[in-house]
């Protein structure tokens, strides 16, 4: 029998025992459902965990160290250093998209500002961190913003420059200024007395997790405080762009530099960034090679603190993590580990959840062998006919198995159908009744295109299994026998 | 050409056998019309099972158009029973979930071969088939809406929808009260007469084995006649019958 032939004959009995199929369909609806739904969590959970909590795709390398007691040391000797070399080697591996070194300030640094939402200036110790800009290009809405402007930035006329900068040899510099005057330079650029010419603030990110961690704990806790600073508001992010503190380089509540006097420079919050440090200022690299080559010396600013690897794809990552750490001796950071724990523990959850979907799966097919079993006696007079006019065996078990297609199909697609919504109920109460807290994902759920198809072939096959037996009797049903008795 | 030979049948139940067929020798000619007549339980049905290709179970030799049935494989005794034969049951045996057209389609799910491209001068379709049956009227209607006689037909247009050589019939009046069964026979000596197809009819009623050109007389599986007939003729019979024939017999023959 062919194909055409056959999907007619199965319509053709489908139309009886409708009411049959869809009662034991119900099984299927529920399974596929209970599957596509906690596929889908799972998968949303994972990749909450695996690219915004740790972000999987990117490795962090850094220096090796020891736990000595309480404390961690890098050994007599020192870890291995990271530096312009070691960028190139890691840019080399095969896997890597890109790299991204990081340092951090290496002496004590404080900021000074806040009056603008509190009625004073908080003075905070400063921790900052500096990247290279294009890390975060993909991040904010104006990439051109976190550019370090202090550095050697190129021009052909003054209409390529910033504020209060002109185009000089191709180079932009700064015009001198008086820092007694109130307007010295244009918006925003502002008049160091050191330097006294019109300077760009360094512009900063702050991770989202900063703000969230002052709304949601900081800001209750400062509610009890004495003074102006129990009136602090709750902060959005768009309240606090162009944002702008007083960075004292050089001096902290904990100390000064050994080397070089204290200086100010004005930070400006240009954006926030899931890669910028958890607890402090991001800001472009070369100011924070520039500030420690003035306060720590040279060789501080040619060592990094770490060095992000970016690879191609997911799936690289553990070929990426070997080659690092036993071909180049390097350390990845303990993020890494803890993402593999945290990806290995949502997939075993997961895969529970999974387990019960395929129970209920596995149930609905007992249900639906029993109910193809007992469509088979009432067919029994039909299929011996259909053997007189010239079934072959192997044609009554297709026509069987065939019906059970279009149950799996039908059943499977009600199933993602209830499933979708279902998602979609969850996750406008996740929006509406739970409140923000870090990491909230805007969905609970991460639907691959594959979803949808795997649970329809998994419903398919759980709708073969039932009907396999059945079709096997079916086959088996000696027509002379099955005509010749009474109807 | 059904040729049969030293046929033996027998059913174990349980440690005893009971022999239905007894050597039985019979060989039927192409364009025959033949009654086989026997009292219930004498092996009639069987015998006919046997030479459709229904029952396999058998000892001796059943030869179709020169093909020995035990050399078939299951695909073969398939496309045998779809393109040699054609079955006609006192039951009917049609599908009530079906149209009256569909079932007479039925046979054509199970061909291998391309009706539209081998057979184009053959073709004969299941609405021409159902007028020539007398029931063109009916083509979208379930068969449970039907009399027992146009049941009859319509299973009669069924078994002829593949042009098969052989129709074999096992009791297709049992089911029919006394005329319409007349006119069942009638529609068979017709095909039998015009179309040259072999009609093998089982029954328990002489009134109908009378109507077959010859009458072979089973008892306890062993055939004890095997005589030509001078077939009764139906009188200004409408061959092919009207719709609305005699209701539905059943109750009255079960």
């Amino acid at each position: 029998m062919n194909a055409s032939k056959l999907v007619r004959l199965v319509l053709q009995s489908l139309r009886r025992n409708t009411r049959d199929f869809a009662l034991s369909g119900i099984g299927i609806v529920v399974g596929i459902s209970t599957l596509f739904l906690f596929t889908a969590l799972g998968s949303g959970i994972k990749s909450v965990v695996l690219e915004d909590v740790f972000v999987v795709d990117q490795l962090e390398v850094v220096p090796q160290s020891y736990d000595v007691g309480a404390f961690k040391s890098e050994g007599l000797v020192g870890g291995a250093e990271l530096t312009d070399q070691t960028v190139d080697k890691l840019r080399q591996i095969e896997g890597v998209e890109s790299t991204y070194p990081k340092m951090k300030l290496a002496f004590p640094a404080s900021a000074r500002g806040g009056e603008r939402f509190v009625g004073q200036n908080l003075i905070v110790e400063l921790v900052g961190d500096g990247i290279p800009p294009k890390m975060v290009d993909d991040e904010l809405e104006d990439s051109m913003a976190f550019r370090d402007w202090s550095g050697e930035v190129t021009c052909q006329s003054g209409s390529e420059c910033p504020a209060g900068h002109q185009c000089q040899e191709g180079t932009c510099r700064g015009e001198s200024c008086d820092p007694r005057e109130d307007d010295a330079c244009p918006d925003p650029a502002y008049c160091p007395h050191d330097t006294q010419r019109c300077t760009m603030p360094v512009p900063v990110v702050v991770s989202p997790r900063l703000l969230e961690i002052y709304n949601n704990s900081l800001h209750t806790s400062l509610g009890g405080a004495k003074g102006a600073i129990s009136n602090m508001p709750q902060l959005s992010e768009d309240a606090l762009l162009g944002f702008e503190v007083e960075g004292i380089f050089g001096r902290s509540y904990l100390g000064e530099s050994k080397k070089g006097d204290a200086i100010q420079r004005r930070l400006r919050l240009v954006g926030f960034s899931e890669r910028a440090i958890d607890m402090g200022a991001t800001m472009p690299i070369g100011y924070v090679k520039r500030f420690n080559t003035r306060f720590r010396g040279e060789s501080s600013a040619q060592n990094y603190h770490s060095i992000v690897v970016e690879t191609e794809r997911n799936k690289d990552v553990s070929n990426v993590a070997q080659t690092i750490t036993d071909d180049m001796g390097l350390t990845l950071s303990d993020d890494y580990e803890r993402a593999q724990r945290a990806g290995l523990l949502v997939t075993i959850v997961t895969l529970a959840f999974n387990l019960i979907a395929l129970i209920i799966l596995a149930i609905s097919a007992i249900n639906i062998m029993h109910t193809f079993l007992m469509i088979i006696l009432e067919r029994r007079r039909e299929i011996g006919l259909m053997r007189a006019l010239g079934a072959t065996k192997s044609d009554i078990r297709l026509a069987i198995l065939g019906e059970s297609t279009v149950l799996g199909v039908i059943g499977g697609g009600v199933g993602l159908l209830v499933g979708w919504g279902l998602i979609a109920m969850v996750d406008y109460l996740f929006q509406t009744q739970v409140g923000t807290f870090p990491f909230k994902p805007d969905s609970l759920f991460a639907i691959s295109a594959w979803m949808p198809l795997a649970a329809l072939g998994v419903a398919v096959i759980f709708c073969w299994i039932g009907a396999l037996l059945p079709a096997w009797r079916a086959s088996g049903i000696d027509p002379a026998e099955a005509l010749t008795g009474p109807e | 050409m059904i040729h049969i030979s030293n046929l033996h049948k027998s059913y174990e139940t349980g440690e005893t056998t009971r022999e239905v067929l007894t050597s039985v020798d019979l060989e039927i000619e192409e364009g025959e019309f033949v009654a086989i007549v026997g009292t219930s339980g004498s092996g009639k049905t069987t015998l006919l099972n046997i030479m459709g290709g229904l029952d396999r179970d058998y000892d001796g030799r059943v030869v179709v158009d020169d093909c020995d049935l035990a050399e078939f494989d299951e695909s073969g005794i398939a496309e045998l029973r779809n393109e040699t034969f054609g079955f006609v049951f006192q039951q009917f045996n049609l599908l009530d979930h079906l149209t009256v057209r569909e079932n007479v389609a039925l046979p054509g799910f199970f061909t291998e071969r391309d009706r539209q491209r081998e057979l184009p001068d053959d073709e004969i379709s299941p609405e021409e088939l159902l007028h020539r049956v007398g029931l063109g009227d009916y083509l979208e209607q379930s068969p449970s809406t039907l009399s027992g006689g146009e049941r009859q037909r319509v299973a009669i247009a069924r078994a002829l929808y593949g042009r098969p050589s052989n129709l074999l019939c096992d009791e297709p009046t049992g089911s029919l009260d006394h005329g319409t069964g007349l006119q069942i026979m009638e529609l068979f000596q017709q095909l039998n007469r015009e179309q040259s197809i072999t009609l093998i009819v089982v029954t328990h009623e002489e009134h109908i084995a009378r109507m077959a050109r010859r009458i072979v007389r089973l008892e306890e599986g062993r055939i004890v006649a095997d005589e030509p007939n001078d077939p009764v003729e139906p009188e200004a019979s409408s061959l092919v019958a009207t719709a609305g024939d005699a209701p539905d017999a059943e109750e009255e023959t079960t």
